[in-house]
């Protein structure tokens, strides 16, 4: 490398920067003064958490989609990545939590500009969902309710590896979280995740991307035993292929949408949905 | 047009933007008390500069979509060109989709945005190409080099869905509110950069308009008139591309504003190009600030805030239709 192109390589690794709302980079704007007693939070997923963690009557804002009746009274800021800071600002919270995205970055930054603290938590995998709880309860002074929960959710993976030894049998499964085009949860996902704790084994490639698109004919080659399909609010078959219709279940349970205390109730469904798949395959015709 | 009409034109035209834009600055998504933001209290502050910088962004990109639309209409001696009929936004939209597909969507480079940055490359990567193939032994032909920006166009449409198709769910919203065109909140430096880019070009062709005067009445008389046309249109076009190329970069994608402003410049002042250009700015300005304006307030009951380009093309093509039937009616009277 001569040393001209070294000058450029340094200048442009100086002039690249990771912006805000990135994972590794956790906190915007100040930090927070005392206690959380009023807070925003920009997905459900965290919403729910912090109701979970005791802390629902502190919640100020939410966004457009957040469904939970302890927040019905908290102002809407917006949608998950279209907050609006304007909105945010002006509810003056001690603290924002939020998911990384891309949608939401500029949004996000203002607020932090704004001198409201930002804590930035994805919930991209299981591990990702057990630090969120722990920074969440931390933030809120609900430690113990923090730890509570993860040891919930910690009994809830044994139970359903401990159901998934006496099944004996992997079943394979697919987990669609989109319909129209077909969307899987697939390696590296929270979704697929909650697939092997329950014994399940997800059909989609190793090689595929956390949420792969699917053609009908692909999802058919694939040849999963049962085709889970994540709450939607509609609920409804159409857009599948129909010859995958009748290995469809449709998730009551949101805690594969939602990543958060959700899980618990999920795991137990998915071990329900596969010991039944596996009792019709052992019983004889 | 004598100097006193054009600086009448240009004044109620500079009235209309400096309206527009205290409104888009005093109304937005919560109450401002502009009062208590000027003596520096907290929010009102903080929101009054954010919006101001919000709504300069939005006349900056108004500014470039208008100006290069008047221009573009001269240079292809067609009414219905606009910025992006050149296949100027269909290479900024290949650059900023596999920006966004590649997940450089958080990005940052010297103050703007990667995504920017790199349809800002496409954008310019795109003119020199259709630049290049819209001539013909050295000349620029307005029909070969609107040919080849609607083919250019209809290939960039077809790389943007198959990168869509393979793209990540989660990067879907962000790609689809690039190519809608979105104005957000932009950043001192990004702001300054695309101001100083349109800027210029938007002097140069405020300065040559007479050129495009010239151009309208075809090359014989442009020659007579001591305009070299090859020349005017390769200035032409340089200029409209660094406009369109910034405009893009700073907003996405932002339809109907190039086309319909300028149209509208000329009910109201006629056609002469050193009121249309100059005018097309102050115009397009005034327009996107509105238009931004009414994607931060009409749909607030839905907690939501659209796409600008979105309530652009929602005003502009009833706009547009209503003024070719109006213009078919009084021509046949």
């Amino acid at each position: 490398m001569t040393r001209r192109t070294a000058c450029i390589a340094a200048l442009l690794f100086c002039a690249c920067r990771r912006d805000s709302g990135s994972p590794g980079e956790t906190r915007l704007g100040p930090p927070p003064h005392g206690p959380v007693t009023r807070l925003v939070t920009l997905a459900p997923s965290l919403t729910e958490l912090a109701i979970v963690l005791g802390a629902g009557d502190r919640v100020v804002g939410v966004t457009r989609f957040d469904d939970a009746p302890a927040v019905s009274g908290a102002v809407r800021v917006g949608g998950y990545s279209d907050p609006s800071p304007e909105t945010i600002i002006r509810l003056a919270p001690d603290l924002v939590v939020c998911q990384p995205s891309p949608g939401n970055r500029g949004a996000v930054q203002l607020v932090a500009d704004a001198g409201i603290p930002v804590q930035v938590l994805p919930l991209s995998t299981l591990a990702d969902v057990l630090a969120a709880v722990h920074a969440l309860g931390k933030l809120l002074g609900r430690e113990d309710a923090a730890r509570a929960l993860i040891d919930d959710i910690a009994a809830a993976r044994t139970r359903a590896r401990e159901a998934a030894a006496r099944r004996g049998t992997a079943v394979g499964a697919v987990l669609l979280v989109g319909v129209e085009p077909l969307v899987a949860a697939g390696p590296g996902s929270f979704g697929a995740e909650l697939l092997a704790d329950a014994g399940a084994r997800n059909v989609i490639e190793p090689s595929a991307a956390p949420f792969p698109r699917l053609s009908p004919e692909h999802l058919m080659a694939l040849d999963p035993r049962v085709v889970l399909m994540a709450p939607s609010p509609d609920r409804t078959l159409a857009g599948l292929p129909l010859q995958i219709r009748p290995r469809a279940v449709l998730l009551r349970s949101q805690g594969l949408a939602r990543p958060g205390p959700g899980i618990v109730e999920a795991l137990r469904e998915l071990t329900e949905i596969l010991d039944a798949v596996a009792a019709r395959r052992e019983t004889p015709p | 047009m004598t100097a006193l009409r054009l600086v009448r034109a240009l004044g109620v035209l500079a009235v209309v933007l400096a309206a527009a834009l205290a409104l888009a600055v005093a109304l937005g998504s919560e109450p401002l008390d502009v009062a208590a933001a000027l003596r520096g209290v907290h929010p009102d502050a903080f929101i009054l500069a954010s919006r101001a910088a919000r709504t300069a962004l939005a006349a900056i990109v108004g500014a470039a979509l208008g100006i290069s639309g008047a221009a573009l209409q001269a240079l292809v001696e067609n009414p219905l060109a606009d910025p992006f009929v050149l296949g100027l936004s269909g290479g900024a939209a290949i650059g900023a989709t596999a920006a966004i597909a590649a997940g450089l969507g958080a990005m940052g480079l010297f103050g703007g945005s990667l995504v920017g940055l790199l349809a800002l490359a496409g954008a310019l990567a795109a003119a020199l190409l259709v630049f290049s193939l819209g001539r013909v032994h050295g000349r620029l032909v307005p029909e070969r080099l609107l040919l080849v920006g609607v083919v250019f166009n209809a290939f960039a449409s077809s790389f943007i869905l198959a990168v869509q198709s393979v793209a990540a769910p989660d990067r879907l919203q962000s790609l689809l509110s690039w190519m809608l065109g979105s104005i957000g909140y932009p950043s001192p430096a990004a702001l300054a950069a695309g101001a100083g880019a349109v800027l210029a070009a938007a002097a140069l062709l405020t300065w040559r308009a007479p050129w495009l005067n010239a151009l309208c009445l075809g090359e014989t008389e442009a020659h007579s008139l001591g305009v070299n046309p090859d020349r005017a249109r390769a200035t032409v076009f340089a200029a409209c591309a660094v406009l369109v190329a910034a405009a893009t970069s700073l907003a996405g994608v932002i339809g109907f504003a190039g086309l319909i402003v300028p149209h509208l410049v000329r009910l109201a002042f006629g056609s002469d190009h050193r009121v249309l250009v100059p005018g097309s700015a102050l115009g397009g300005a005034a327009f996107l600030a509105l238009a931004d304006l009414g994607a931060r307030l009409f749909f607030r009951a839905a907690h939501t805030e659209p796409p600008t380009g979105m309530i652009t093309a929602l005003v502009g093509a009833p706009l547009f239709l209503w003024l070719l039937v109006s213009r078919t009616r009084r021509s046949e009277r």
